[in-house]
C-alpha cells in the first residue's frame, strides 16, 4: 500500500506530460475536442492542481480541492498575463502556454523536491490506489450479481429515464437557442475610392427580410425623378449594387427605396457630391 | 398522512433519490428551454419558466440539502443549480452578449488578442484596459483551446457563475456551519441580486466577486488558523489578492474592507496581527494598482466624488423617491408581491438571527475566532445591507444592486443561521417553511436582479437606449461603418448606438456631452458641436422617438443633470423632429438607412477616407 501511495509522483508528471503531448498534438485544430479539453485542463485546472500539491500533498483527492484548483488556475492565467505585459512581452499563444507550463514544471518540481526531503508525506493522494479500491468495489459488486436481481431494475430503469429526460433538455435548449434575428433592408452608399480624381461610388441594397423581395430605386431632384431602376429582386442574404460616377449626379439628389407595388419610400440617402 | 409519506420518503437510498432528483432536474431544464421557445406567448412563457425553476430548486435540495447528504452531493447540486440559473441568461440571447458592461470586455478581449497588449484604443469605456484580469483568464483560455471568442466568453462566464455557490458554501463550512446549513446558506447567498444577471455576464465584477468569495474563504481560514499556523495559506492569499486587484476595482477594494474588518476584530477579540497585516498588503496594493493607471483613478473619482455628494444630499437634505421601483414594467403583479416580500423576509430573518447572537454573547465572548468572525459578518453583512437599502429609492440604486454580492456573505450565514436552526426540530411543515421561504427569497432576488433587457424574447422591444436595442439591424449598422470606412471615426448616438458602434463597429464613441446635437432644435448649434467635437458620423436610433428610454436616460446618465435642458424626456418618448431634423443640415450627408437605424456622415462621402489603423 505504502509503495502504492508513493507512486502519484511519477503518474502526476505522466498525466501532465500526456496532456501536454496532445495539447501539442491537436493545438490548431479548431474545435478538435481533445484539443479543446486539454487546453481547458491546462488553462483551468492543471497549474492550480499542483500548487495544491504542494501546499496541501495530503488534502488532494477532496471535492474542494478540485474546486480550488479551477479558481487557483484563473488566478495564475491572470498573472502570467500581468507579467507577461510587465516583462514587454507579446500577450500571445506561445506566451500563455509557455508561462502556464513553467508554473506547472515548476510547482512539480517543488513538490517532488520536498517528497524527497520528506518535508511532507502523502498518503491518501495516491491516484493508483484510489482506482485499485475502485475497481475492487466495482468488481465485487460485479461477482456478487450472478443474475439481474430486482436491485438494478429500479436504477437501470430510472437511468433510462434520466437519459430521455436530459436528451429532450438538451434538444429543447438547443432549439431556443437558434434565435430568430429582426428582419429588414438597408440602403447604403459607400465610396470606391478616396482617388478623388475618380468619385466613384456605388449604392448597395441589403436584403435581410428573412425572404425575398421585390425593390425599386428611384434617384430624384426637387421631388423629379431623373433615373429609376426597376424589378430589383434579391433573396435574403443577398445584396444589389450599382456603381455611379460623380459626373452623373451634378446636384445634390436623393435616392429613394421602394418595396414593390408601394408608394411610400422604404429607405432613403442622401447623394451629396460637392 | 403527510408525516407518513415523509418518512417512506426518507427511507428510499440515497443513490435512488439522487437519480430520481436529477430527472427532476433534466425537467427543469427542458421547461426552462421551453420559456424561451415561447416568444409569442408570454403568460406560458412565465409558468414555463417559473415550473422549471421550482423543479430545478427541488431537485437541488433533495440532493444536497438533507443531513445525510454528502459534502460531494451539496457542492454537486450547487453546481447543478449554478447551471440553471445560467440557461436564461444565455438563451436570452446566444448568439453575443447584449449587457453593455459585458460587451465592453468582449470589446477588449478581441482587441487584446488582435493587438497582443493590452494598451488597446479605448473607444467608449476607459477602464477595462486598466483592469484586464478577466481578459487575461479570457486569452489563456481562448490560445490553449483554440475556441471562438463568444465560446470562450460563455465558457468562462459559465464556470465563474456556478463555482460562486461552491465557494460560499465552503465560506461557511470553515465558519463552522453545519454542512446542511452550509447548503442553505449558500442557496440563501445566490439569492443577491446581482447574482442571475450581472454575475451571469462576462463581466470584471464576475470574476472579482468570486475571487472576493475565494479571499473570504482563505481569510477565515487564516483566522481559524490563530498564532503560528501553518504557512500553506498565505501563497494563495498573497496571489488571490494580487489577481484580484488587477481584475476588478470595487471586489479588490470590498475584499480589502473586508480583511481589515476581520483583523481589526482579530486584533482586539484575539491580539492576533496576521490578518490585519494582510489588510494592509490588500490596500496597499489597491491604491498601487490604482496610481499606476491614473486614467482610471480620475474616471473613478469623476464618478465616484458626485455620487458621494448625491447619497450625502439624500441621507441630509430630503429622501423624495427618485427611483420609481418597477417603473413602467411588464412584471406580473405576483411577481412584484413576491419582490417586495425579498427584504421583508430577509430583515425578518437577519433580525431574528442577530438577536439570537446577542443572547449568546457570553457563550460566544469564550470563543474569540468565532465571535470575531460572527461581528464581522454582521457589520460586513445585514447591517451594511439593510443601511444601504434606502438608496434603492434613489438615483444611487445602481450601487445597491452591485455591493450585494459582497455583502450578502454576511445575509446569507445570519439568515440561514436563523432558519436551519428553527427547522432543524423534526417537524415536517418546518422543513417545508424553509423550502419556501428560501425559494421566496431566491425568486425575489431574481426579479430584482432580473435582465435587464427583460426576462424574455419578443417581437418588439418595449424601451429604447437599453440593452434590448441591441438587435441585428444595429449590430449591421455598426458592421457596415467598419467594413466600408474603417475603424476609429469618432461617432456620436445615443447610449446603445456608442455601445454598438464601439463593440461591433470599432468606432470611437467616447464623446462628452454627446446629447446636445440631439437635444437641440437649432440646426447651426448642432452643426457647431459637430464641428467643434470632429465629429465624423452621427446615428440615429428612430426607436428612441417610439419608446421611452430603459434607463431614465437616452445618452448618458448625465443629460438627466444638464441644467441646460428644459425637458430630458426621461419617461417619454424623444420627439421625432429632434432626430429627423439632420435630414434638414447641409453639413450632414445620409448614408445608411435601414428603417430603425440612420447614418449621417460628416464630410462629403468621397473624403471620409481609408481605415485609419489596420491589425498587424
Amino acid at each position: 500500500m505504502r509503495s502504492a501511495r508513493r507512486r502519484l509522483y511519477p503518474t502526476m508528471p505522466a498525466i501532465l506530460f500526456v496532456t501536454l503531448i496532445a495539447y501539442l498534438a491537436f493545438a490548431g485544430w479548431d474545435g478538435n475536442i481533445i484539443s479543446i479539453v486539454s487546453g481547458l485542463l491546462l488553462s483551468w485546472f492543471i497549474p492550480g492542481f499542483t500548487l495544491m500539491m504542494v501546499l496541501y500533498p495530503n488534502k488532494l483527492v477532496r471535492i474542494n480541492t478540485l474546486v480550488m484548483s479551477f479558481v487557483i488556475s484563473l488566478i495564475f492565467d491572470v498573472l502570467v498575463g500581468a507579467a507577461l505585459e510587465l516583462l514587454n512581452f507579446r500577450l500571445n499563444e506561445s506566451g500563455f502556454v509557455v508561462g502556464l507550463w513553467l508554473i506547472t514544471i515548476t510547482l512539480l518540481t517543488t513538490s517532488n523536491f520536498m517528497r524527497i526531503r520528506g518535508i511532507v508525506s502523502p498518503n491518501r493522494a495516491d491516484l493508483k490506489t484510489i482506482y485499485k479500491l475502485l475497481f475492487d468495489k466495482i468488481k465485487k459488486s460485479a461477482s456478487g450479481s450472478r443474475s439481474i436481481n430486482s436491485n438494478y431494475i429500479v436504477p437501470f430503469i430510472l437511468i433510462s429515464i434520466l437519459l430521455i429526460t436530459a436528451s429532450w433538455a438538451i434538444t429543447i435548449n438547443i432549439q431556443a437557442a437558434k434565435t430568430e434575428s429582426k428582419p429588414f433592408t438597408a440602403l447604403a452608399i459607400e465610396s470606391l475610392t478616396a482617388d478623388l480624381s475618380e468619385k466613384n461610388f456605388r449604392v448597395v441594397v441589403y436584403n435581410q427580410e428573412k425572404k425575398p423581395m421585390v425593390y425599386r430605386l428611384e434617384m430624384r431632384r426637387d421631388s423629379i425623378v431623373i433615373a429609376e431602376w426597376e424589378n430589383i429582386m434579391l433573396d435574403q442574404d443577398e445584396q444589389w449594387v450599382i456603381e455611379l460616377l460623380s459626373s452623373q449626379v451634378v446636384e445634390p439628389s436623393d435616392l429613394w427605396l421602394f418595396r414593390s407595388g408601394e408608394d411610400q419610400p422604404y429607405r432613403q440617402v442622401h447623394l451629396f457630391i460637392p | 398522512m403527510l408525516k407518513e409519506v415523509i418518512m417512506y420518503l426518507h427511507r428510499i437510498p440515497n443513490n435512488i433519490k439522487v437519480l430520481v432528483s436529477m430527472i427532476i432536474f433534466s425537467l427543469g431544464v427542458g421547461l426552462l428551454g421551453k420559456a424561451y421557445l415561447e416568444v409569442s406567448n408570454i403568460e406560458r412563457a412565465y409558468i414555463f419558466f417559473w415550473g422549471g425553476l421550482v423543479l430545478c430548486f427541488g431537485s437541488v435540495v433533495t440532493i444536497g440539502g438533507n443531513r445525510q447528504s454528502k459534502p460531494i452531493q451539496r457542492v454537486f447540486g450547487l453546481l447543478l443549480l449554478g447551471t440553471a440559473l445560467y440557461i436564461p441568461i444565455y438563451l436570452r440571447n446566444p448568439d453575443f452578449p447584449i449587457f453593455q458592461d459585458a460587451l465592453f470586455h468582449v470589446q477588449s478581449l478581441e482587441l487584446m488578442r488582435d493587438l497582443k497588449t493590452s494598451q488597446i484604443p479605448i473607444t467608449f469605456f476607459p477602464i477595462a484596459g486598466d483592469y484586464p484580469g478577466l481578459e487575461y483568464a479570457g486569452l489563456a483560455t481562448l490560445y490553449t483551446t483554440q475556441l471562438s471568442i463568444n465560446s470562450v466568453v460563455q465558457l468562462l462566464s459559465l464556470g465563474l457563475h456556478i463555482i460562486m455557490p461552491v465557494l460560499a458554501f465552503y465560506a461557511y463550512r470553515t465558519l463552522g456551519l453545519e454542512d446542511a446549513t452550509a447548503f442553505w446558506a449558500s442557496l440563501i447567498y445566490i439569492a443577491n441580486i446581482g447574482y442571475f444577471f450581472f454575475l451571469s455576464s462576462f463581466s470584471y465584477g464576475t470574476f472579482g466577486v468570486v475571487l472576493f468569495l475565494f479571499i473570504a474563504l482563505l481569510g477565515f481560514k487564516k483566522n481559524r488558523q490563530g498564532k503560528g499556523g501553518a504557512i500553506n495559506l498565505a501563497p494563495l492569499l498573497l496571489l488571490a489578492i494580487l489577481s484580484v486587484v488587477i481584475i476588478h476595482h470595487t471586489s479588490s477594494a470590498m475584499a480589502a474592507i473586508y480583511l481589515t474588518l476581520l483583523g481589526i476584530t482579530s486584533i482586539i477579540l484575539k491580539r492576533q496581527y496576521s490578518v490585519f497585516g494582510v489588510a494592509i498588503y490588500s490596500i496597499v496594493l489597491w491604491f498601487v494598482w490604482l496610481f499606476y493607471h491614473p486614467q482610471s483613478f480620475s474616471y473613478l473619482y469623476g464618478n465616484m466624488a458626485p455620487r458621494a455628494a448625491s447619497i450625502l444630499e439624500f441621507i441630509l437634505k430630503e429622501q423624495t423617491q427618485t427611483h420609481q421601483l418597477f417603473l413602467n414594467s411588464p412584471l406580473p403583479p405576483i411577481e412584484r408581491v413576491v419582490a417586495y416580500m425579498y427584504p421583508i423576509l430577509l430583515l425578518l430573518l437577519c433580525a431574528l438571527s442577530l438577536w439570537n447572537v446577542l443572547d449568546r454573547k457570553r457563550h460566544l465572548i469564550n470563543q474569540p475566532k468565532l465571535f470575531t468572525e460572527y461581528i464581522t459578518l454582521a457589520i460586513f453583512g445585514p447591517l451594511s445591507w439593510f443601511a444601504m437599502g434606502p438608496l434603492i429609492i434613489s438615483d444611487n440604486a445602481e450601487i445597491v444592486y452591485r455591493i450585494s454580492p459582497y455583502l450578502f456573505l454576511g445575509v446569507g450565514f445570519y439568515s440561514a443561521l436563523f432558519i436551519c436552526e428553527w427547522s432543524q426540530k423534526n417537524s415536517v411543515l418546518r422543513r417545508l417553511v424553509l423550502f419556501s421561504v428560501t425559494f421566496l427569497i431566491l425568486a425575489g432576488g431574481i426579479i430584482i436582479g432580473d435582465n435587464q433587457a427583460g426576462r424574455f424574447r419578443s417581437n418588439e422591444v418595449q424601451r429604447a437606449a437599453g440593452p434590448e436595442v441591441l438587435t441585428a439591424d444595429l449590430i449591421h449598422a455598426a458592421n457596415w461603418l467598419e467594413m466600408k470606412y474603417g475603424r476609429l471615426n469618432l461617432t456620436v448616438g445615443d447610449l446603445m448606438s456608442s455601445v454598438a458602434f464601439s463593440v461591433f463597429g470599432m468606432q470611437r464613441t467616447d464623446i462628452y456631452p454627446n446629447w446636445t446635437p440631439f437635444y437641440t432644435p437649432d440646426l447651426s448649434a448642432a452643426q457647431i458641436f459637430m464641428d467643434e467635437q470632429k465629429i465624423d458620423y452621427l446615428v440615429v436610433d428612430l426607436r428612441d422617438s417610439r419608446f421611452p428610454p430603459r434607463y431614465r436616460y437616452y445618452f448618458n446618465q448625465m443629460e438627466i443633470y444638464d441644467a441646460g435642458l428644459q425637458n430630458h424626456f426621461s419617461d417619454k418618448p424623444f420627439p421625432l423632429y429632434l432626430l429627423i431634423k439632420f435630414d434638414e443640415m447641409p453639413g450632414l450627408q445620409r448614408v445608411y438607412d435601414n428603417g430603425d437605424i440612420v447614418i449621417y456622415a460628416t464630410k462629403p462621402l468621397l473624403l471620409s477616407g481609408s481605415p485609419q489603423f489596420s491589425l498587424p
